[in-house]
């Protein structure tokens, strides 16, 4: 399911999704065919294995200039990290859907988005423990929670650890590190 | 820093062409449309790069800084530096600025019509995200028409609600949404209660909204809305004839947009906040020139003199969507 919070809280921090797919994702994930599936479908281009890219454009290129979308889908699947959604293009939202049927993946809407274009099938705010079904009620959830106003420029990166481990089912941290 | 500047980056792979005319300009849109490897060929002297002024991807802080200089940003940049030590930066220094990214960035005013996508073929044409005077969810067949509204939503509080809300009070409701923060959470608020809602925003600063605005407005099929996005009201007022302001200034104002020309015209000394964006120059311009005649005058936050009214002929027919007449 799709869980998504406005509010930052202490300690639940995103990640962006370069710093998770090069410093954090086993690169085993990178032969399967989920990951070429993203990468086809979001880049265009065929991943050959983990260290080879085949782009229409580019040619020959490393799996590090693969798009940062297309590293966030890889990343959504096979790590628990929270990432944020302006990180992803729209075409990116199906392959997530398809990811958000197979477990849950929290995010932080720190932008609007039409989530039920894409084949979700419900919403959960944490902010406000409601879950909803079309995207009228997902926007007015954002607008309701103050999403469209929030601007989260001004979070010092130093101060806080990124991508600390998170319950995503009571939206609390887990005790460890990164 | 004023002008307007033609940027062409270069390979055998890649031809990216951009025009900036303003402090910023935002790059955003779907996943492995190569907005990434335009700094990448930058970056790495993989690429021939046209531009009469120096065009650098920036990768740390203190390269943002200095004057005439274009700076390109990537997302991982705001990633590792944080917003808002950039947006200070940003303001603190006189460069044009393009950021690569999908927030929101609404601590800076970024106009609709700087905000960029790229396109799918090889060569990466940068294409316009908002492309028309007026966003709706009615033209989905990329028809205009004029539309006759039952209420009018201003983004200003004073004179541009005043101006809307007298002309057209026997007509339609008319209400202020209380600034641009607020115009969303307001359309949601008075959706249900019309049929047929028009916005009228100072576009030259709306681009950090703009987006949520075209998703809810994807959202709403029950309502008609029309959202129209002029630079700002004062750019509607500066264009009335009889004000007789040079049109040069209004047509081009990337040459004019700038502390030093604002204090040879008006003689005195203004701060760089006057000209952050085209809405600021434009509020500015149109105080100062209007401050000596009691008929005219104009301030952002007093009701509307009557000589704008009289000449709401001139003001309305650069909205010719709104159907002002039915």
């Amino acid at each position: 399911m799709l869980k998504v919070y406005i509010e930052r809280k202490l300690y639940c921090e995103d990640i962006s999704t370069s710093a998770a797919f090069e410093g954090i994702l086993d690169d085993k994930y990178l032969e399967t065919d989920f990951s070429k599936r993203v990468v086809r479908e979001i880049d265009n281009s065929e991943l050959v294995n983990r260290n080879l890219v085949i782009s229409p454009v580019l040619g020959s290129i490393s799996t590090r200039r693969i798009s940062g979308g297309a590293k966030g889908v890889i990343c959504a699947m096979y790590l628990d990290r929270i990432f944020r959604v302006s990180s992803f293009g729209a075409n990116c939202f199906p392959l997530l859907a398809e990811v958000c049927k197979q477990k849950d993946m929290l995010m932080l809407l720190d932008i609007g988005i039409a989530p039920f274009d894409y084949g979700f099938d419900k919403a959960y705010f944490i902010d406000s423990e409601k879950t909803v079904y079309n995207n009228l009620d997902f926007m007015s959830e954002y607008i309701n929670l103050g999403g469209h106003k929030r601007d989260d420029g001004y979070r010092d990166y130093f101060d806080v650890p990124q991508g600390l481990n998170f319950d995503f089912e009571t939206g609390k941290q887990i005790k460890g590190g990164i | 820093m004023t002008g307007k500047y033609s940027i062409i980056v270069e390979n055998r792979h890649l031809r990216y062409e951009l025009e900036v005319k303003r402090k910023y300009t935002i790059i955003r849109g779907d996943s492995g449309r190569g907005k990434s490897e335009l700094c990448f060929a930058i970056l790495n002297d993989t690429a021939l790069i046209q531009c009469d002024l120096t065009v650098k991807v920036a990768t740390s802080l203190e390269q943002l800084e200095g004057a005439n200089n274009i700076v390109i940003m990537d997302e991982d940049f705001f990633n590792r530096f944080g917003v808002g030590e950039c947006v200070r930066v940003m303001q603190a220094n006189d460069n044009y600025y393009i950021m690569i990214t999908r927030r929101k960035m609404s601590e800076l005013p970024i106009s609709v019509n700087e905000i960029y996508t790229l396109d799918m073929d090889s060569y990466r044409r940068l294409d316009k995200l908002v492309t028309k005077n007026v966003l709706s969810n009615k033209y989905r067949d990329n028809k205009e028409e004029s539309f006759v509204p039952d209420l009018i939503v201003t983004e200003d509080t004073n004179a541009g609600f005043d101006f809307f809300n007298k002309l057209f009070h026997k007509k339609c409701a008319c209400i202020s949404a209380g600034g641009k923060s607020e115009i969303v959470g307001k359309l949601l608020g008075v959706c249900k209660n019309y049929k047929t809602i028009c916005v009228v925003v100072d576009g030259a600063a709306f681009g950090d909204c703009v987006e949520d605005i075209m998703t809810l407005l994807h959202s709403l099929n029950s309502v008609d809305m029309y959202i129209l996005v002029p630079e700002s009201f004062e750019f509607l007022l500066l264009n009335i004839p009889d004000l007789g302001v040079d049109t040069d200034i209004l047509n081009k104002t990337y040459n004019f947009c700038d502390t030093t020309y604002l204090g040879q015209v008006f003689h005195m000394n203004f701060s760089s906040k006057c000209t952050e964006s085209w809405e600021k120059f434009y509020n500015t311009y149109l105080r100062n020139y209007t401050r000596d005649d009691s008929d005219r005058r104009y301030n952002k936050g007093d009701k509307i003199k009557t000589f704008y009214l009289y000449h709401y002929k001139d003001i309305l027919k650069q909205l010719p969507e709104l159907n002002w007449r039915g």
